[in-house]
């Protein structure tokens, strides 16, 4: 691992060892983070998946529907029945903290002609088949909704998952051991020079010993 | 209040018109891009993407991906096999590997 060139001071060390406890700290914070947002993701996931299917064979019965409808009605028949909605579905849009992460939350306010006073086509020319059609999707859909909602979720988390996970692997893998690194190589140079002074205080003692016992011998 | 959309051949999807979801139409891709642009500009914060034209999500989640709104997702259809891939591209991104696999 590279080691960061600074100046091999008392006061480099101490700044590195304060960079070093803040890593570590932002390390552990930022795994926690992360094994966190893996267990939301997961359980979002799972209940986008449940939801996805269930749907699926609900919305299968609806194509089926309204494709029967759709070759026993006229087709201009048809997109007169159903062009002029007698609503439009709004959802309140509302957001979520998960661990920093801003998430939607979707709630349908109007689910189906019957909270607005009934279908907005006369049944008189149309096929039954719309009918069952319309009254399905109409019932699925706050699952659709929710679906919606859960996706986007998962969708987000999984992006901020990728993104905490790398900054956890370049603190672990990268900065932590440079800081290591480069901590060892400055101890090691002072005490190096640490060593290098006391051997030339040995050195001029015995010098001056020396000399105060051959001015003794004279 | 938002709007709730589906993009796809207007044939296929317009029973979701009687239900309150505003429809575009868009017959491949590159419309469907269009119609989520459409879309988006006309207040809608969840988008439906029938499965005919399903390249645009891919699209969507690149231009869309990091805003909280809106929600593009793949409309849930019998034919639409990439819708379930695509939340397993997530679990892949986010673990490393589709752990939920056999759920």
């Amino acid at each position: 691992m590279a080691v960061i060139r600074v100046n091999p001071t008392r006061m480099e060390l101490k700044k590195l060892k304060n960079k070093l406890n803040t890593a570590r700290r932002g390390h552990k914070l930022l795994k926690n983070k992360c094994d966190e947002l893996m267990k939301q993701f997961l359980d979002v996931v799972r209940e986008a998946k449940v939801l996805r299917r269930k749907l699926e064979s609900s919305l299968r019965g609806v194509v089926e529907e309204f494709e029967y409808a759709a070759a026993e009605t006229d087709p201009r028949v048809m997109t007169e029945a159903l062009l002029l909605p007698g609503f439009e579905g709004e959802v309140k849009t509302t957001t979520r903290n998960i661990m920093s992460v801003i998430v939607p939350e979707f709630h349908p306010t109007a689910t189906g002609p019957e909270s607005r006073g009934g279908a907005s086509y006369g049944y008189a020319f149309t096929s039954p088949s719309i009918d069952a059609a319309v009254n399905e999707i109409c019932g699925a859909t706050e699952d659709l909704i929710r679906l919606a909602s859960l996706e986007k979720e998962s969708q987000l988390l999984c992006a901020e998952i990728e993104k905490t996970r790398r900054r956890v692997n370049a603190l672990e893998y990268i900065l932590i051991p440079q800081y290591v690194e480069t901590i060892k190589s400055i101890t090691m140079k002072l005490d190096e020079n640490e060593r290098s002074n006391l051997t030339r205080l040995m050195k001029v003692k015995d010098m001056m010993l020396e000399g105060k016992r051959a001015g003794e011998q004279k | 209040m938002a709007k709730t959309a589906v993009v796809g051949r207007s044939d296929k999807i317009l029973c979701f018109l009687a239900s309150g979801f505003r429809i575009y139409d868009a017959g491949d891709a590159e419309e469907a891009k269009e119609a989520v642009k459409r879309a988006r500009a006309d207040g809608c914060d969840v988008i439906f993407v029938s499965p005919e034209v399903g390249e645009a999500i891919e699209w969507a989640d690149k231009k869309y991906g990091e805003a909280v709104t809106p929600a593009v997702i793949p409309l849930p259809l019998p034919s639409g096999e990439d819708a379930m891939k695509r939340l397993t591209s997530f679990v892949e991104r986010a673990v490393g590997a589709d752990i939920l696999a056999n759920d």
